[in-house]
């Protein structure tokens, strides 16, 4: 179960899903610190290792203000609902935004466990 | 000698059974003659068959060297876990998009069943009901008529492949079979735990199945009988560029680069550099050839086999201007999905062109160093960090042709 100590844990992931980001630059603002832009205006991860820049590894205090990225992102380039044909998108990701929307009232940062944790 | 091939239809001469296995059947292996050289594929328990994978310490020939049985044990156990009745999937992947590998083409031409005898052993050992086999265009014919030769493989659905760089890409590869759309996907689950229509997944390169079918008949230790301790085995290479006679052909894993030039009719001392892994590897320069093609010696280089492909630049070519090429060639290849792949490689691909061509080189150098730093790691699939590491890797081994094209020369005139 998520608690609001849960989703305070650094287990939070930011994901983004580049295939969808059209660097509109909103979650930069709202992410200041954490997310700068790149020379086209997409998004970049300021932190962390640089090779793998897909993923945002929350702070505790960065959760409330990464909700509000994905809730505002106009191409819902973080927790992205299935569509017509694209039904590549796992179930998992799925369930967990599904869940984090009814917990939270708003699209969330999905949760990502290490793949060799179990769930 | 090792066998060899120009094109994929030219047949192959029969070789030494110690150092040929793959394609040790022959030219364009018939079922009987398959047969005859191998002996019928044994049916090995699913348990047993997994273990014996792992003890053979095979590894994937499709590029990313995963150990094969890693990834069969990780869909054989999602599909026991939790979410059991998702029963996996098995796809065969001979979708062959590097412009300078063939191999996968050889090897369905002359040995398809050997590929198959692997996809029936692994789909075996990991409970798979639906296995794929993903060729390129050219291949369809070949192997269409190997699979009619044989009642056990009838199961077995064949996929034409989309003719791009990034066809081969593994979650590009479940994208075009479940939405007929050849472009990688955003992913954050495992195939293995989620892929083709949310089944746990399995995509192995074919000429890694093909090695599950020699594993299953001879076991691990055989296996492991060449190449390197740890990454045994043989593997399939074309060697390409500047050698008298490049192809196809197997080396044990721990062949020196050398040694790989040498059965291409070639001598190291003709040459500047050679390109190790593909368009998506790096460069390693003559003085160093003799280095193993193993991925603890490539290391160094930044470099891995790969899918075995060994480009050789001859000494008489600027390795800026053929990378700028190469440059150009990936940047067109983008899925125009990603926004730093989609404008990143094709700045860096107009830098490149500056650098090699030797206006204001100097620059063009800082910025390529400026825009591969801001780009790797920021995309769905590996297309932009496979550029990357060729640009950073050539910026490394020809940094004196880098500082020549600075001063307005060339350390080699063009031919």
């Amino acid at each position: 179960m998520h608690t609001e100590a849960g989703l305070s844990t650094s287990r939070h992931v930011l994901h983004i899903d580049w295939t969808r980001c059209d660097g509109r630059g909103l979650c930069a603002e709202i992410l200041e610190g954490a997310l700068g832009r790149d020379d086209w205006g997409y998004p970049v991860v300021l932190r962390g290792d640089p090779e793998h820049r897909t993923d945002l590894r929350l702070r505790a205090d960065e959760v409330t203000a990464a909700e509000e990225a994905v809730a505002l992102c106009p191409v819902a380039a973080f927790a992205a609902p299935p569509r017509r044909g694209r039904l590549t998108r796992s179930p998992r990701v799925r369930t967990l935004a599904g869940k984090y929307n009814w917990r939270t009232r708003a699209a969330s940062a999905v949760d990502v466990p290490h793949p060799s944790e179990d769930r | 000698m090792t066998m060899t091939s120009d094109v994929a239809t030219e047949p192959i001469g029969l070789t030494p059974a110690r150092e040929g296995r793959l394609l040790a059947a022959g030219a364009e292996a018939s079922l009987a003659s398959h047969v005859r050289t191998f002996g019928a594929l044994p049916r090995r328990e699913p348990r047993a068959m997994l273990r014996e994978l792992e003890a053979s310490g095979l590894t994937g020939r499709g590029g990313a060297a995963f150990p094969a049985w890693r990834k069969l044990a990780a869909a054989a156990e999602t599909a026991s876990g939790r979410r059991r009745g998702r029963t996996p999937i098995l796809i065969a992947n001979g979708s062959e998009g590097e412009p300078l590998s063939w191999k996968d083409a050889v090897l369905l031409q002359n040995a398809p069943h050997l590929v198959v005898d692997g996809m029936l052993t692994a789909a075996r050992a990991i409970g798979a009901t639906n296995v794929l086999l993903m060729v390129n265009a050219d291949a369809v014919g070949r192997v269409e008529r190997a699979l009619a030769e044989r009642p056990d493989a009838r199961g077995i659905e064949l996929v034409e492949a989309a003719d791009s760089f990034i066809s081969g890409e593994a979650s590009t590869v479940v994208n075009a079979i479940e939405n007929d759309d050849p472009r990688p996907t955003d992913r954050t689950a495992r195939l293995t735990e989620s892929g083709l229509r949310g089944r746990p997944t399995v995509v192995q390169n074919v000429e890694t199945l093909a090695h599950v079918g020699l594993i299953a008949r001879f076991g691990a230790t055989w296996f492991r009988s060449l190449g390197d301790a740890s990454d045994p085995g043989t593997r399939l290479v074309t060697v390409t560029g500047d050698v008298p006679h490049g192809g196809v052909f197997e080396l044990p894993t721990d062949a020196t680069l050398d040694e790989a030039l040498a059965v291409a009719g070639a001598d190291g001392r003709s040459a500047s550099a050679a390109l190790i892994g593909g368009y998506h590897g790096a460069w390693v320069p003559s003085r160093s050839f003799r280095t193993a093609l193993t991925r603890a010696d490539l290391a160094r280089f930044g470099a891995q086999p790969g899918a075995g492909v060994i480009h050789v630049l001859g000494d008489h070519r600027c390795g800026l201007q053929a990378t700028a090429r190469i440059v150009a060639y990936l940047a067109g290849q983008t899925a125009n999905q990603c926004g730093p792949c989609m404008f990143g490689l094709p700045t860096m691909a107009v830098r490149f062109e500056g650098l090699a061509t030797g206006s204001a080189a100097r620059e063009n150098a800082a910025e390529l160093v400026r825009l591969s730093g801001l780009v790797v790691g920021r995309g769905a699939c590996h297309h932009p960090d496979g550029t990357i590491r060729l640009i950073r890797s050539a910026l490394h081994v020809f940094a004196s042709d880098v500082h020549a094209h600075a001063e307005g020369r060339c350390t080699r005139r063009p031919a």
